[in-house]
C-alpha cells in the first residue's frame, strides 16, 4: 500500500527496485544503522517506515544499549520515563548498557535493575531525582556491572562504598561534577569510597573532584590495577613531587588537574560560585567559614541535607542563616 | 595476473615482478574485474581472510567475489588503504610493564592518537561527498558481505547520521521505502504509543 504522503517523482518501478534494495540488506545490518538513531528516535520515527523496520525495531537485540541523553533545552512533546521504560521492556532482559540525562527517578532505576540483571553499564547524567537509597537498592541487583557513571549529580559515599561492595566487577567509575577552584574546599571521601571498595578498577574519572594528595595516595592504594586516571579541575591535587612521579609510573593514561578540557564530554567551564556571591549577601564566599570542615558544596546530598529537601533559593536562605548564625 | 604455476608452498600469489616487496592477493569481482591487492588490505576483508586460511584452497586462480561490483570494490579498497594508513600513524600500546620512560612516551603516544583522529575524521567526511545513496547502498552491501567491520560500522554510522531527526517521510524517500501500512494500521501505530505522549499532538 502505497503511503499517500510519499513524494518521490521516480517512476514507480525505479522505486520498489530501490526498495527491494534496501529490504536486501540483513536484518542485523538494518539493525546496525537503526540503532545509533538512539531509544527516542528508534521509537518515534524509524519504527513507523514500515512493517519490516518495525519488525527489526521489537528485537530485543536493537535494544540492548539504550541511550537517553536528553538535553534539558530540548523541547520533547514526550515523557522520557515512560519512552525509557518502554525501551526497557523492548530488550526483554538483554539490556546491557543505559545511558540516563536530566531524567530518572528510583522507580526506574528500580525498574532497570529488576529487568536487567545483565547489565553491564550504567550512566547516570544530571539524574537530581534519584537518592541514595534509590541507588543503593538498583547496585544490589546488579552484580555484573562493570562501568558505572555518575556525572553532574550526587551520592553520599556510603553509597558509593555499598555499590563497590554490590559490584564487585566494576572496572571503569566515573564520578564528575562541575570544577571550582573557589571558595576552597578539600575532601577526600569519595577518593577513600572508591578506594576501599572498588579494588578492580581499571580507569577512574573525577573531574572537578575536590580531592587532596591524600586522597590520590588512597586510591593508588586501593586500586593496584588502575590503567588510566582522569583528575582535570581536580585542584586540590599536587603532581609536582614523588605522588607525580608515583602516577606517572603506574598510569598509562593520565589527565592532570589543569590539562586541556576539549574533549571532556560535558561543560568543562569552571564554576567559581559567582552567581552564589550575587545572591547571598552573607558572603558565602567567606573562607572562615568552609575551614570548619562541612564538606559542602553546591547542592551535594552530604549528610547534612539532600538535593531533595532543597527547592527555591527561599530555602537555601535560611540554611545559610543557620550556618552563619 | 596470478602466476598459474605457482608450486609455492606459501598459500599467497607473489607478484610477479621479481625484487617487489608487496605481496598481492587477486580478487575477482562480479562484473568480471580483477583486482590485485596488497596482502595487508585484503587481509582487512573478514571474508577473504578466512578464505586463504583455509589451506586446501588454490591460490593460483582469482578469488571470486560474487556479489561485489568493480566500483564497489575500488571503494572499499580505497577506503581500506586509507585506513590502515592512519592506524599506522599511531605506535602500538606500551606494555603492561611499562616503565617511567616508556611512560612519558604515552604522552607523545596521545597526541599521535589525536592526530589520527582527525586524519581519520577529515577523510571519512571526504569518502562519501560525492557517493549516491544508491552507491552507499551498494558499499555497505559489499563491506557486509566482504565482512570488513570498520568500514561497515563507518558505513553504518552515516546513514544513521543522515536521517537523524527527519521525518518518517524523510526517511521513506531517502531508502526508497513504501510505507506500508494501511491508514488503519497507522492509526493503531500511533495510539499504542500515545501514552507515551504528554496529551502534545504529533507533528
Amino acid at each position: 500500500m502505497e503511503s499517500p504522503s510519499s513524494s518521490t517523482s521516480s517512476p514507480s518501478s525505479t522505486r520498489s527496485e530501490q526498495y527491494r534494495n534496501w529490504q536486501e540488506l540483513p536484518r542485523d545490518v538494518t539493525a546496525s544503522i537503526l540503532q545509533r538513531l538512539g531509544a527516542i528516535e528508534i521509537l518515534d520515527s524509524a519504527q513507523k517506515v514500515c512493517m519490516h523496520w518495525r519488525n527489526v525495531c521489537k528485537d530485543p537485540s536493537m535494544w540492548r544499549a539504550i541511550d537517553m541523553r536528553n538535553h534539558e533545552d530540548l523541547d520533547t512533546p514526550f515523557d522520557p520515563e515512560k519512552m525509557c521504560r518502554h525501551a526497557i521492556d523492548r530488550s526483554s532482559g538483554q539490556l546491557r548498557d543505559i545511558t540516563i540525562e536530566h531524567f530518572g527517578t528510583n522507580d526506574l532505576l528500580n525498574h532497570i535493575a529488576n529487568s536487567s540483571s545483565q547489565l553491564r553499564r550504567l550512566r547516570l547524567v544530571s539524574c537530581y531525582c534519584i537518592t541514595d537509597e534509590g541507588l543503593n537498592e538498583a547496585a544490589a541487583k546488579l552484580p555484573l556491572l562493570e562501568e558505572l557513571e555518575i556525572s553532574l549529580c550526587s551520592f553520599s559515599k556510603e553509597s558509593l562504598m555499598a555499590l563497590g561492595r554490590c559490584c564487585p566487577l566494576l572496572k571503569s567509575f566515573k564520578l564528575n561534577q562541575q570544577g571550582f577552584r573557589w571558595p576552597h574546599i578539600e575532601w577526600d571521601e569519595e577518593a577513600v569510597a572508591v578506594a576501599e571498595s572498588m579494588p578492580e578498577l581499571r580507569h577512574l574519572q573525577l573531574f572537578g573532584n575536590k580531592l587532596t594528595n591524600d586522597g590520590l595516595n588512597a586510591i593508588l592504594n586501593g586500586c593496584p590495577h588502575l590503567e588510566s586516571l582522569d583528575l582535570r579541575q581536580c585542584f586540590n591535587v599536587n603532581l609536582s613531587g614523588d605522588l607525580g612521579k608515583r602516577c606517572a609510573e603506574r598510569i598509562k593514561s593520565l589527565r592532570r588537574p589543569n590539562d586541556p578540557t576539549d574533549d571532556y564530554e560535558f561543560d568543562a567551564e569552571i564554576d567559581d560560585g559567582g552567581s552564589f556571591d550575587d545572591d547571598d549577601p552573607s558572603g558565602m564566599s567567606d573562607i572562615d567559614y568552609l575551614s570548619e570542615g562541612y564538606g559542602y558544596y553546591e547542592f551535594s546530598g552530604e549528610s547534612d541535607f539532600s538535593y531533595d529537601d532543597f527547592t527555591d533559593y527561599g530555602d537555601f536562605y535560611d540554611f545559610g542563616d543557620y550556618y552563619f548564625g | 595476473m596470478a602466476n598459474g604455476e605457482n608450486q609455492n608452498p606459501n598459500p599467497n600469489p607473489i607478484e610477479a615482478t621479481p625484487g617487489a616487496a608487496a605481496r598481492t592477493i587477486t580478487l575477482k569481482t562480479a562484473d568480471g574485474e580483477i583486482f590485485e591487492v596488497e596482502e595487508a588490505v585484503a587481509m582487512e576483508f573478514g571474508t577473504v581472510k578466512s578464505f586463504f586460511e583455509d589451506d586446501a584452497v588454490s591460490a593460483t586462480k582469482p578469488m571470486p567475489l560474487p556479489n561485489v561490483s568493480g566500483s564497489a570494490l575500488s571503494r572499499v579498497i580505497t577506503y581500506c588503504r586509507r585506513s590502515l594508513e592512519i592506524r599506522s600513524m599511531i605506535p602500538p600500546a606500551t606494555s603492561e610493564d611499562a616503565t617511567a620512560a616508556e611512560a612519558v612516551q604515552g604522552e607523545g603516544d596521545l597526541e599521535a592518537e589525536k592526530a589520527a583522529k582527525q586524519e581519520r575524521k577529515e577523510f571519512e567526511a571526504e569518502f562519501l561527498k560525492d557517493e549516491s545513496n544508491e552507491d552507499v547502498k551498494e558499499l555497505i552491501l559489499a563491506a557486509n558481505y566482504l565482512n570488513i567491520k570498520e568500514l561497515l560500522d563507518f558505513l553504518c554510522r552515516s546513514v544513521a547520521l543522515r536521517i537523524q531527526n527527519k521525518s518518517v517521510e524523510y526517511a521513506r524517500k531517502f531508502f526508497g521505502i513504501e510505507g506500508d501500512y494501511t491508514p488503519e494500521e497507522e492509526a493503531q501505530i500511533r495510539q499504542e504509543y500515545a501514552w507515551a505522549f504528554e496529551g502534545v499532538d504529533e507533528d
